[in-house]
């Protein structure tokens, strides 16, 4: 985020947090009515969508990179590259597919800067684990019995630090599938590989998360 | 589709419709890859609730705010120049006198050099050109409706100014030391509603 054009002050508590799940579940179709009008140059349309999706988009940056205010950024630019984008949308794919598509992009592009950055050097710093914020916004925000709130956010920790030692590819395709519910196909088209290739990764995928998260949960 | 590929797609629920119906009636109840295909549910509902699909970002409002006002600034901005269409190529006439019109401009530079030089050299420059001011011009964020906020700006005073019109005034009786950890316009609301001076607590 940019520090010289955002508040200073912190959000009021509550603001930030999961969504709700059921707005969380989007209709297709409004979508569609949406991007309908805002393709006509409608921005209010568009301010809709924008709040339709960012919580999905922002969540699934920040679970990839770990950092919330390049995250808070990269959504920035997700929906900038998705508004001159509109023209071209042809709703050959759901809305929501093809910003998760714009996603990966801006995400890989991010890293691949990060990379040439650090010199040459492979930068780790967004995979290390010790940057990962035990009180991040992925909280759950729900109010628990404290024995269960606790053991969820040990577990939420593990995962974070589990998912962060996978590959990028590794990561994304976990978090596309199982977080973020999408169909083989369409992670195939977000990430522009096959649909055997999508089964492959996220079959080694899961074996991976589940062998470092052994003594928590026994996989399939 | 290979036979493996359904089943990988039955056991992560992908299959829906006439393909689910199709494939699912091969499997008996008792059958081993039920009990797989529920062990992968109950892994992505562990997933799921400790990864939310979604989470309301930090300043949302100031997320869309901030959108609108680049994707207006590209809407603003002048469409990219025509692009000229490459040049044919350079017939013989133009390959010859191209480097002596080169030569020519590269002598008259040097000489226009030395007569300018000779008049500057050693005077000091009577007024020196103002320093270039930043013409980046802030994303001024107001939460509170009503409120206006103009932005000034002054190069020989190194100095921005942002003036807000339109905000309450805060009342006296507001106890800021009771107030520290987070003043919120509810706060505030509440406070000059209020007629009773704040007994001040040390």
């Amino acid at each position: 985020m940019n520090k010289s054009s955002t508040p200073t002050s912190k959000p009021p508590i509550g603001s930030a947090g999961p969504v709700a799940l059921e707005a969380s579940r989007l209709d297709p179709d409004d979508d569609a009515r949406l991007v309908a009008l805002a393709q006509g140059g409608d921005m209010r349309s568009y301010d809709a969508l924008v709040t339709r999706h960012r919580g999905r988009i922002y969540a699934m940056i920040h679970n990839m990179i770990h950092h919330e205010a390049d995250a808070w950024d990269l959504a920035q630019e997700v929906f900038i590259k998705a508004w001159l984008g509109l023209p071209q949308y042809g709703a050959k794919a759901r809305f929501s597919t093809w910003l998760y598509r714009i996603t990966h992009n801006v995400v890989y592009d991010w890293s691949r800067k990060r990379k040439l950055d650090s010199a040459g050097e492979f930068n780790d710093e967004m995979f290390d684990q010790h940057r990962i914020d035990p009180a991040a916004l992925t909280a759950p925000g729900v109010a628990e019995a404290p024995d269960e709130a606790m053991a969820r956010a040990e577990l939420r920790v593990k995962l974070a630090v589990a998912l962060a030692k996978l590959s990028p590819e590794h990561r994304e395709v976990v978090l596309l599938k199982d977080v973020q519910g999408l169909a083989y196909k369409e992670i195939a088209e977000v990430m522009a590989s096959s649909i055997g290739t999508v089964m492959s990764r996220l079959f080694y995928a899961r074996q991976k998360l589940q062998s470092m998260l052994q003594d928590e949960y026994h996989a399939p | 589709m290979p036979h493996e590929t359904y089943l990988a797609r039955w056991l992560d629920d992908d299959l829906d419709g006439t393909e689910l119906n199709a494939f699912e009636v091969s499997f008996h109840p008792g059958s081993p890859l039920l009990a797989q295909r529920q062990a992968r549910r109950e892994w992505r509902s562990t997933l799921a609730a400790a990864i939310p699909a979604a989470v309301e970002l930090p300043y949302p409002e100031f997320f869309n705010h901030r959108l609108a006002k680049t994707i207006r600034e590209f809407q603003d901005s002048p469409p990219p120049a025509h692009q000229p269409s490459p040049l044919p190529a350079p017939g013989f006439w133009r390959v010859w006198w191209m480097p002596v019109t080169a030569l020519a401009g590269m002598v008259l530079a040097f000489w226009a050099g030395t007569q300018t030089a000779s008049v500057t050299r050693g005077l000091p420059l009577a007024n020196p050109p103002p320093p270039a001011v930043a013409l980046h011009r802030p994303t001024v964020y107001i939460p509170e409706h009503g409120v206006d906020a103009e932005w000034f700006t002054s190069a020989d005073a190194d100095a921005a100014v942002i003036v807000l019109e339109g905000v309450e005034p805060i009342p006296d009786s507001l106890d800021f030391s009771e107030s520290v950890g987070e003043i919120t316009t509810d706060n505030l609301t509440a406070a000059s509603k209020n007629s009773e001076p704040l007994e001040v607590t040390q």
